[in-house]
């Protein structure tokens, strides 16, 4: 069966406007594949390359005048970002190539070089979940002739196909699901040292292990891991209208997924049963929302494991953002502290249903969301941006003083203990006591 | 209207047997128009039992077991039952408390079969993470929160389905019919429920698998609504003086603390027409009974913490004979059964049971899930008894059927006195008394060839064995103790009905008996004195076929028999093992 490639006239819009404006350009596939059938909901054009220098000049950058000018780690750090705003289930599936002379016959060396240089970068970190499979769509728009045609090729395999393009319209199961995070680590001495990048990816590995046996239920229902939703949603339509007109009349309703942790699994159980010492705790608390989008054909098990990946994919994401962003120093200060991650907001693709991820820090808005769309979805939005801050901020205040009446009430009344002077002044006494004991025993002994 | 009373045959017996004068509480489930009582304590200060009893089970009364008749002021507490009574009297007075005082009332003996098949227990498992800084009242708190957070995370499934119970719905089922109809409808929950219908001795238990929910559909008020953050809290304190620092260390200690699984496996009783829609906050009751427990074994762990290295504590579950319900006990992991003789010991003395045979062994657990392909325990349960009016002693506690062609091991024709010997070695192990598997045929065979009993070509063939053996065995393998009792004739049998009478009663053990060619173990005695008559309880070991209770009873491999049986042109041994008395 041929691979095809599904895009509606909006997509093909946006191909030929890039042709048209630029003579070489390339830029990335984002979409779903289902069944040998790839649902393309996003093309984006990667920026013009800009070296460090260039940046900090402020030098437009150049034109690309070949190919050969385009950057592979430039492409690749494109397909990271922009996998970060996906949703669990979509992933970039290729890359589109603009260019004046024709590419596939013979198969473009340059182009398998950038296909490679993403495989291989989307593929760096298992939380991303950056790219499943190794078979790669490329669409090739003639900047002189306006023409399209598209292949695949496996990076592994290095076999080249060819693919449809059909337009056509396309529906989506809407999916959604408030995975709550409460992680406490205890740390030991040697962890205590640990920069914070170690102790979250500690409970990332956590998480990881708990959904990989957990059991999923869509709208409270188990569902066989075979099925497809679209079979029980009629089913369901039925039932819901029978129940309950005037609550959920709307079709269109995300389906709500819950999340059950199989406490006899092995993942729910500590590695082994300990009594230590400790010198701090690192906690990791809140919720991350997940809102995905999936081709009716898919099954229950392909679903589960979507929202799986979004949930990892999503907290991955922003704690890279954070570290990333900490100062030489922060990442492994002796204090402790509260850190603030970027939270996920959903801004909606332009005629569409579907909506990205973007990342904000505390303090940004929807004008740093604004620059994040043009930049990496080639996406320019005039005027007011609506962003659905589905998460929330927290209130850090509440932590900060909560540090005083949490359940570690005994830890912060030691920490404030010890800033006590008395003490101190006891405590000196009492080891000259112990001082003294200890040099008449030795002596007298 | 007062309810009605009703009283477990169980806790009268053992109340009117009482050899000493004693009180303490009663325990039953109590509604508005009765009250059953069903378990007993005595102690009347202890707080901590109702914990290990099934929820749904909660202190209902008083009892008094009194030296001689005497004058005794009952405490009054509203609603609640007391039970008088004199030792060696034989009779119980039963009251129930009106407007501050008790009124004499009459009262029902329930008996066990009426209570299995009218409650239906409810077995919940799982595990559940603990963290908590090691300290009292740490630990106490994290309890605390434990309390107060499973209610909205947990989730129960019915074992083997889809059926998902939480706090404010199920899924998979309709919500508004009752447990039983629920087991019925869905044969798969129950494979035995259907079978089982006739008579239903044996309590019939639903199991649940305890899960967590990850995810909210509205905000919870415990974890605030928000991204998520990370809270780093160090330890590290005022580095600007080292030497203070170590002081502080040196005389506080580091902060200890605890990261452990608690395993979760409780059990509620319920009555079986219970809606199910009711189940979820019972299961949860007997989850919270099972933390306290929980609780105080890491609190006592904290306080010497040296007598026991493992903080892992193991669930077991009872259900003792002389008591007819559960008991639920935890065992620190590394505890040897005689480090934890004391507890046993209080167990019995609590539960009003005899202290002479093992109840609380790591080995005599209630055995929930039947071994499918292993043998069969006690096959004798449930036939019919005899028409011998005479004095019934039988077997305690369980064993293991063995008989010819078991494991694959063809063994009909000379197999018989090793299937009997290992019928007893199985009584042995799963009383407690032993640690050690059932010995195969090479084990008895080797250990035949070992003490000098046989040559060493032994070891191997297929030459059968005798009652001296199955002695020799019994006492060099398990360490066991045997008496040897010798008629010359089968026809004489009935002239040791009250030496085996009393064995039983006593030792309780299955008896091998081997006489001519054939062996049998004897798991019981009907003697009527007044008559003379005996009928024998025997477990065939020649039986051939598969493990089906149903022809071996029904074709007579394990059933009674008359004296009849015995051949008169052959002499007899018996083996008969005696038991060490102990808890």
């Amino acid at each position: 069966m041929v691979r095809t490639i599904l895009v509606d006239d909006a997509l093909l819009q946006y191909l030929h406007t890039v042709a048209n404006d630029n003579i070489y350009a390339v830029g990335l596939i984002l979409g779903q594949s289902c069944l040998s059938k790839d649902y393309v909901v996003h093309f984006a054009k990667t920026p013009p390359y800009q070296s460090q220098d260039d940046k900090k000049s402020q030098k437009t950058p150049n034109k690309p005048n070949s190919l050969e000018d385009f950057n592979e780690g430039w492409l690749a750090d494109h397909a990271r970002q922009a996998t970060r705003m996906l949703p669990g289930g979509m992933y970039v599936l290729g890359i589109f190539v603009v260019s004046p002379e024709d590419v596939f016959s013979p198969f473009n060396t340059k182009i398998k070089s950038l296909l490679h240089s993403v495989y291989s970068t989307l593929n760096d970190n298992e939380y991303l979940f950056g790219s499943p499979s190794t078979d790669k769509l490329i669409v090739h728009q003639s900047s002189k002739t306006q023409r399209y045609s598209s292949r695949s090729y496996d990076v592994l395999s290095r076999n080249v196909q060819n693919v449809e393009l059909k337009t056509s319209p396309k529906k989506w199961i809407s999916i959604r699901c408030d995975f709550e995070i409460n992680e406490l680590r205890f740390l030991s001495k040697n962890q205590s040292d640990w920069p914070l990048e170690k102790h979250m990816k500690a409970i990332l590995n956590d998480i990881s292990n708990v959904l990989d046996s957990a059991t999923f239920l869509y709208d409270g229902e188990y569902k066989d891991k075979d099925s497809t939703l679209e079979n029980v949603s009629k089913k369901k339509g039925k039932s819901r209208s029978d129940k309950n007109v005037a609550e959920s009349g709307d079709a269109s309703k995300p389906w709500q997924v819950s999340v059950l942790q199989n406490t006899s699994s092995s993942a729910a159980l500590f590695s082994e049963d300990s009594v230590s010492d400790c010198e701090g705790n690192f906690r990791l608390i809140g919720k991350v929302v997940s809102n995905l989008w999936m081709q009716p054909k898919m099954t229950v098990s392909e679903i589960s494991t979507a929202v799986k990946e979004d949930i990892l994919r999503s907290l991955f994401s922003r704690l890279e953002l954070h570290w990333d962003s900490l100062i030489e120093g922060e990442n492994s200060e002796d204090i402790s502290s509260v850190h603030e991650p970027p939270r996920r907001v959903l801004i909606p693709l332009p005629d569409s249903e579907i909506a990205l991820s973007d990342y904000l820090f505390p303090g940004e808005g929807s004008q740093e969301t604004k620059v994040s769309l043009e930049e990496l979805l080639d996406i320019k939005i005039k005027g007011r941006l609506n962003i659905n801050d589905v998460e929330g901020q927290a209130d850090i205040e509440d932590y900060y003083k909560g540090a005083s009446v949490s359940d570690n009430e005994e830890i912060s009344l030691k920490i404030t203990t010890y800033s006590n002077y008395s003490m101190y002044v006891i405590g000196l006494i009492v080891s000259l006591v112990v001082l003294v004991t200890a040099v008449l025993f030795k002596f007298f002994m | 209207m007062k309810p009605k009373i009703n009283i477990s045959e169980s806790v009268v017996k053992r109340l009117k047997n009482s050899s000493n004068s004693c009180c303490g509480k009663l325990y039953g489930i109590a509604t508005q128009s009765e009250i059953v009582v069903l378990a007993i304590c005595v102690d009347q200060n202890d707080v901590e039992f109702k914990n290990c009893l099934p929820a749904g089970i909660d202190f209902c009364g008083i009892f008094n077991i009194a030296d001689e008749a005497s004058h005794y002021d009952p405490e009054i507490i509203s609603n609640a039952v007391f039970i008088g009574g004199v030792v060696g009297k034989n009779d119980l007075k039963v009251h129930i408390e009106e407007s501050g005082k008790y009124i004499s009332t009459l009262f029902n003996v329930v008996l066990e079969q009426h209570i299995n098949n009218t409650y239906f227990y409810i077995r919940t498992k799982g595990h559940i993470p603990f963290q908590s800084e090691f300290t009292k009242d740490a630990l106490k708190e994290t309890f605390e929160t434990l309390h107060k957070t499973i209610p909205s995370e947990l989730v129960f499934g019915i074992f083997k389905s889809n059926i998902f119970f939480s706090a404010n719905e199920i899924n998979g089922v309709e919500d508004n019919i009752s447990l039983k109809e629920l087991c019925e409808d869905s044969f798969n929950i129950n494979e035995d429920f259907n079978k089982k219908k006739v008579t239903n001795v044996k309590p019939t238990v639903i199991e649940f698998n305890i899960l967590r929910k990850l995810t909210t559909n509205k905000s919870s008020e415990l974890i605030k609504d928000h991204a998520p953050i990370g809270i780093l809290d160090k330890r590290k304190l005022i580095k600007s003086n080292v030497f203070i620092h170590f002081l502080f260390i040196a005389l506080l200690g580091p902060t200890k603390v605890v990261n452990t699984t608690l395993e979760l496996d409780s059990l509620a009783v319920v009555k079986n027409d219970i809606k199910i829609k009711n189940l979820y906050n019972i299961m949860l009751e007997s989850i919270k009974r099972l933390l306290n427990i929980h609780q105080a074994k890491l609190l006592s762990f904290l306080k010497n913490s040296t007598s026991t290295k493992s903080l892992v504590h193991q669930v077991y579950h009872y259900y003792p004979d002389e008591c007819q319900h559960f008991i639920t006990v935890l065992y620190a992991k590394d505890q040897s059964e005689s480090d934890l003789k004391a507890s046993r010991l209080l167990l019995h003395k609590h539960l009003g049971l005899q202290t002479n045979s093992p109840c609380f062994r790591r080995s005599n657990q209630y055995m929930f899930e039947k071994n499918l392909n292993g043998p069969l325990i006690n096959p004798h349960e449930g036939l019919k008894p005899t028409l011998n009016e005479g004095v019934v002693a039988l077997v305690k506690g369980k064993y293991e059927y063995f008989h010819y062609c078991q494991n694959k091991m063809d063994d009909n024709g000379w197999g018989c006195a090793y299937r009997s010997l290992q019928t007893l070695a199985s009584w042995f192990k799963l009383q407690g008394y032993v640690n050690r598997e059932v010995p195969t045929f090479s084990e008895i065979q080797q250990c035949l060839v070992d003490i000098k009993d046989k040559p060493s070509s032994f070891v191997g063939s297929r030459q059968w064995i005798g009652s001296t053996e199955v002695n020799f065995v019994l006492n060099s393998l398990l360490g066991i103790e045997n008496k040897i009792l010798y008629v010359s004739s089968g026809e004489d049998m009935p002239s040791k009905g009250p030496e085996l009478v009393s064995h039983f009663q006593n030792h309780g053990s299955p008896v091998m008996i081997g006489g001519g060619v054939l062996a049998h173990t004897i798991l019981g005695v009907d003697y009527n004195q007044q008559t003379g008559e005996i009928k024998f309880l025997i477990l065939d070991p020649h039986y051939t076929g598969d493990e089906d209770l149903h022809t071996i009873q029904s074709k007579g491999w394990c059933g009674w028999k008359n004296a009849t049986f015995w051949d008169k042109n052959s002499y007899y041994n018996m083996c008969l093992p005696l038991v060490p008395r102990e808890v």
